[in-house]
């Protein structure tokens, strides 16, 4: 099992926010976690990624059979774990090679593998950015500085397809994309989807199903992952809406 | 009684920091002066004796205490003489300035390290010293004492009291000089605790381009004192970059005026790099004294340790049409403390002016210390003026996402302390001396 989420209570200071959260993902699978605005779908996403704003309270989050929640932020990115921000960060003053550059050093330093000087990592950026279909002028800019919305997302796929995570996290990485960034965001994440990784797609249209095939999809409201299912739950969710889904809970 | 007490009962002098700029000025060998030069000289002295040292209750010097630089007793730099042969230079010239550098040593000028020959006929790159020994002189009167509204200042006057060294640069109207030039000063401890007083005048003809990068500099950590005045004048549709790299030792002291005087249709746009110095300040005041001028003050302090550093500015938007933008970057690490106090005045015929004045402050430390005040006065209406300062640390959500990336969080505060400081770097054209700066910032992020 590469992710197992145990009856996660997690609070972002006195406010309880995941009550109970059980998930298992297997190397190999894609996950969907659909939920309205508000179910704690982000916050889950971000506790993963070990966002210093919230506390987990109770249960526990294994990964690779580590403890993952005893691991700070940087120590979990180095075990191959990847957060794609639903708000990706703007860096003014660090160029976005100089920023890929340094975090896939990290990663490969973690690895015992050897570190890229800057022209042998000018190649291997130059194929990544071909994937996701972005101009390589974007490389000497400031980190998503004067990015558009579009362009940030695309930058956040170009650091997974990089940094190629065991489990990749995406946290609403659909929202507001126009349908060819969507495509192009889309192929990434199948690119990067393979027998050894897993994804965890957090969305809240299911639009971008039609692109990225998921294995299991699962409904979150009010911090609960209240159902299951396969490819079906996402398109029975269309028709329905979720409240009518969630007061089906337990029925799946 | 200390040598410079004496000389304070002596001259009437209300401090024995002024005592001892006159005693000095009065030393100093007036071979070779012109007279309106020897007149400046005396005219200073006597300023200085009814003259006191600034103290907390000046509005101006408020947060800083001056101890270190006016109750030392000093040495003459001219007495202070240190030789410095190529070795210790070499590392810190620019190549692109080879054949426009002049170096001081202590103050005096190295005339067998200095070299101008990549200038173009007519470009007057020379020194005080030079001028007392060879003459040309009395072209120079115009441009010397021109910023007579500092006639009050202690620093000021000290220096016009003594200086008989620093740069001196003419570049004739119409004149473009691609060579940017380099003025290199070196303190040393090695021969007591000396106090000088370079003066460097940038004079930039009608229509005529020119870039000056002026620098401080050690080799040995000594402890000495620099009182530097620049007088800059830009012509008529000129344009001056002026870049000043302070990074003097962290046991000296540096005291500097940067006079600019702007006249209509012209361009200054200065960076201030202040690193070192256990005491530093750094006024820099620009008079528009014409239309449709164009002035930048862009200015980083990034100091740690004990350090104390204060900027202070005014640009003066006396006539319409005008252009200025204020950068002030800072960063404060350890009990390192840091002043900032920028002033904009649009005076009440200065109409369509633009102005942009932004200072931000990076505390590293808890018991790092900042105090900005930006100022903007506006007699004017028809005026677009904007102004801030913020005071903060590393933001929370740059530091977790170069975490999340599997950055170290010692490299991530590095890299982000360093991008803070390295945005003012941006401008400076001079290729070498930018990528030197932006590893020296890199090192000094890593510390």
């Amino acid at each position: 099992m590469l992710l197992e989420v145990k009856d996660l209570h997690v609070s972002a200071g006195e406010t309880p926010i995941l009550k109970g959260v059980n998930l298992e993902v297997k190397a190999g699978e894609v996950h969907a976690i659909m939920g309205p605005n508000g179910s704690g779908k982000s916050t889950f996403a971000k506790v993963l990624a070990g966002h210093p704003a919230y506390e987990v309270t109770s249960g526990t989050i294994s990964y690779d059979g580590e403890d993952l929640v005893e691991l700070e932020p940087d120590e979990r990115s180095r075990e191959g774990v990847f957060l794609a921000f639903q708000y990706p960060v703007e860096i003014p003053g660090v160029s976005n090679s100089q920023f890929m550059r340094q975090a896939y050093n990290e990663r490969r330093k973690a690895q015992g593998k050897e570190e890229l000087d800057p022209l042998q990592f000018d190649d291997l950026i130059r194929e990544k950015v071909k994937l996701v279909d972005m101009d390589p002028e974007f490389l000497n800019r400031s980190v998503n500085v004067d990015f558009s919305g579009g362009e940030k997302k695309r930058n956040e796929i170009l650091q997974m397809a990089v940094l190629e995570p065991k489990l990749a996290i995406l946290d609403e990485t659909d929202s507001g994309l126009d349908i060819d960034a969507l495509r192009v965001v889309s192929n990434g994440i199948n690119t990067l989807a393979g027998d050894d990784n897993a994804v965890v797609m957090v969305t809240h249209y299911q639009r971008i199903l039609d692109y990225v095939q998921p294995d299991y999809v699962h409904i979150m409201t009010d911090g609960k992952i209240v159902r299951s299912g396969d490819k079906q739950l996402a398109i029975d969710l269309e028709e329905q809406g979720y409240e009518k889904l969630a007061a089906q809970q337990g029925v799946a | 009684m200390s040598t410079a007490e004496g000389t304070r009962k002596e001259t009437m002098a209300r401090h024995r920091f002024t005592a001892q700029a006159i005693e000095h000025g009065k030393a100093r060998s007036v071979e070779g002066l012109a007279p309106w030069w020897a007149d400046f000289r005396r005219s200073a002295q006597q300023r200085l004796v009814s003259l006191d040292v600034p103290g907390p209750k000046d509005e101006e010097w408020r947060f800083i205490k001056l101890g270190p630089i006016v109750d030392a007793e000093y040495v003459m730099d001219s007495q202070a003489a240190v030789e410095i042969d190529e070795a210790v230079i070499e590392k810190r010239r620019i190549p692109e300035a080879r054949g426009a550098t002049l170096v001081f040593s202590n103050g005096r000028f190295q005339p067998e390290l200095s070299n101008t020959q990549s200038l173009p006929e007519g470009v007057r790159l020379t020194t005080w010293s030079q001028v007392a020994a060879e003459g040309g002189a009395d072209e120079l009167e115009e441009y010397v004492g021109i910023a007579d509204y500092w006639e009050d200042d202690v620093f000021y006057n000290a220096n016009g009291a003594n200086f008989d060294d620093g740069a001196v640069l003419v570049v004739p109207r119409n004149q473009v000089v691609e060579t940017p030039i380099h003025l290199l000063y070196v303190g040393s401890g090695e021969a007591g605790e000396y106090a000088a007083h370079p003066r460097n005048v940038i004079v930039a003809g009608e229509s005529s381009e020119c870039t000056v990068i002026e620098e401080y500099a050690t080799f040995d950590g000594g402890t000495y004192f620099h009182n530097v005045v620049d007088e800059v004048s830009v012509g008529a549709n000129a344009t001056v970059r002026h870049v000043k790299v302070q990074r003097d030792s962290t046991n000296a002291r540096h005291m500097a005026r940067n006079l600019v005087t702007l006249s209509q249709d012209s361009v200054y746009e200065a960076t201030a790099v202040n690193l070192g110095a256990e005491l530093s300040r750094n006024d820099s005041y620009a008079r528009f004294d014409g239309t449709n001028v164009e002035c930048t003050l862009d200015g980083l302090v990034y100091i740690d340790g004990r350090q104390v550093h204060d900027t202070h500015t005014a640009m003066d938007h006396a006539l319409p049409d005008s252009k200025s933008y204020q950068l002030q970057k800072t960063i404060v690490d350890d009990r390192a403390h840091s002043v900032f106090n920028g002033k904009i005045f649009v005076r009440q015929d200065a109409q369509r002016i633009d102005s942009n004045q932004l200072n931000q402050n990076l505390l590293l430390s808890r018991r790092a210390q900042v105090d900005t005040k930006p100022q903007l006065e506006i007699f004017a209406d028809d005026v677009v003026c904007s102004h801030g300062a913020t005071v903060g640390q590393l933001q929370d959500d740059q530091l977790f996402y170069l975490l999340s990336r599997g950055m170290e969080e010692e490299n991530a505060r590095s890299l982000l302390t360093y991008a803070f400081a390295a945005e003012i770097l941006e401008d400076i054209q001079v290729d070498s001396l930018r990528q030197r700066l932006e590893s020296m910032l890199m090192r000094q992020a890593r510390k």
